[in-house]
């Protein structure tokens, strides 16, 4: 039943409109930057290009992109009392479970994809456009970033290891959109609370003088120096808690919140 | 044995008492009527009879079935209750197709069919928020009888439809009817009551009286 639910959401949400917002969320944000930054920096590596890419609006908005790809179309069945007429047709439990599973795995893909797009764009495609100008180091030291010690394994590997974190981290907070979505009452504050949780993540790690532990750096290491790869698993594995929490949450008061 | 059976139903919401001790019986094949004031229990009797809610005390059966216990809801229900439902942003097909799709029992074709049987375009681009009240009505008489289902529990079917849209909607019960079906019904207009029902139920301090015709 579930896999069959599952199935019906896919079919349900991939329309043509829909294709479009995701390709939106996949190529405006990086287009915009790479128009922003292709002259305005001093690059030493093409991979410098990447890094440079994904900074700014991506990092800044990651959880708002994240709630964007799925979760904000689950209110419009709330609001107008469809749920009674999805429960007489499969357990509730399975039609949320089936939109949670959905969820994640297409902010999974959009958030790989934010990152993999200008990864191959970088590595791969601009070298042979020439768009950007490339400068000697002449003795400069290059600053390394998280994730770069995956390097060793070659460049194609770090880059899709590297994206599957963000498509990691990206499922995460989608899922966090939604769950909230669906234990609230009021959806633009449920998803809102991902993004306040992404900010003041920053905020305390960056008081409390633990930057390397902070949901922006962790997830998007470009503005600190090079951290042990172990570092970022602590906010992740946080976020994890607390996204456990709110499933357990959900799972006891889903009859009650809807009776 | 009954279709579905109230054994002893008591319901009650912080404190204030529903039913008390409610026995009720269905059988095949009728049209029952529930008729009481406003917040006497009607959309709740049907909840519980559709196991979106549970009594405090005493069972509901269906079909020998325990609901909660054998069974978390009865299969092959067709509902309204309380007020249509629907994604405001879609067509008409389109929230059918949605519903349609979970059991994945009918085609696009007897969704159309349903449809026009009560009286909506299935052809038409409107979306759902641009409906009027009874075109919404109509959509959800449409979910509640588009896989066949062989009983349906309507909380005020005629609820903002024109005359024309009632005597179509009364006749397709009949129909329904004749075929089998059974059908719990409330309306708050008496001669719905009066020109469908087999059997007419009034809830009258926390129990289902039965009403003479």
């Amino acid at each position: 039943m579930l896999g069959h639910q599952v199935k019906v959401e896919f079919v349900r949400v991939f329309t043509w409109r829909q294709c479009i917002v995701w390709a939106a969320l996949v190529l405006v944000l990086p287009v915009i930057q790479f128009m922003l930054i292709k002259d305005g920096y001093v690059y030493y590596r093409q991979l410098d290009l990447f890094l440079r890419l994904n900074s700014n609006f991506v990092p800044l908005l990651f959880p708002i992109i994240m709630v964007l790809v799925y979760s904000i179309s689950f209110p419009s069945e709330q609001k107008n009392h469809f749920i009674p007429y999805v429960r007489i047709r499969i357990p509730l439990t399975t039609y949320f479970l089936s939109k949670l599973i959905v969820n994640a795995i297409l902010s999974f893909l959009i958030a790989f994809l934010i990152v993999f797009v200008p990864f191959i764009f970088s590595m791969y495609i601009e070298p042979y456009l020439g768009i950007v100008r490339f400068y000697p180091t002449n003795g400069n030291p290059i600053p390394y970033t998280t994730f770069e010690q995956l390097l060793v394994l070659g460049t194609l590997p770090y880059g899709v290891l590297y994206s599957l974190w963000v498509g990691l981290n990206g499922m995460m907070y989608a899922t966090m959109g939604l769950l909230l979505v669906m234990i609230l009452e009021k959806p633009f504050i449920a998803l809102s609370i991902p993004f306040v949780y992404y900010l003041l993540g920053n905020f305390i790690t960056q008081v409390l003088g633990y930057d390397q532990f902070s949901p922006t750096f962790t997830i998007f290491p470009f503005s600190i120096s090079q951290q042990p790869l172990w570092t970022v698993f602590v906010p992740f594995l946080f976020l994890c808690f607390v996204v456990m929490v709110l499933m357990f949450y959900l799972k006891e008061r889903l009859h009650k919140h809807h009776d | 044995m009954p279709h579905i059976l109230l054994d002893q139903v008591s319901k009650s919401f912080k404190g204030a008492t529903i039913f008390e001790n409610v026995n009720f019986a269905v059988e095949k094949g009728k049209i029952y009527g529930i008729i009481g004031p406003n917040g006497s229990g009607k959309s709740v009797l049907f909840k519980l009879i559709c196991g979106f809610l549970f009594p405090d005390h005493g069972r509901v059966i269906v079909d020998g079935e325990e609901l909660g216990v054998n069974k978390r809801f009865p299969s092959d229900f067709g509902i309204i209750i309380d007020r249509p439902g629907y994604i405001a942003g879609k067509t008409g097909f389109d929230n059918l197709k949605a519903l349609a799709l979970i059991r994945n029992k009918i085609s696009d074709d007897k969704i159309k069919q349903t449809m026009r049987l009560v009286g909506l375009d299935p052809e038409s681009t409107q979306k759902v928020k641009h409906y009027s009240l009874g075109m919404k009505q109509k959509l959800a008489i449409a979910q509640a009888i588009m896989e066949d289902q062989q009983t349906l529990i309507l909380d005020e079917p005629f609820n903002a439809l024109d005359a024309d849209s009632v005597e179509n909607i009364r006749n397709l019960l009949r129909k329904f009817k004749e075929e089998g079906r059974t059908i719990l019904l409330t309306s708050h207009n008496q001669e719905d009551i009066d020109v469908l029902c087999d059997e007419v139920y009034r809830i009258n301090r926390f129990k289902l009286e039965k009403v003479k015709k």
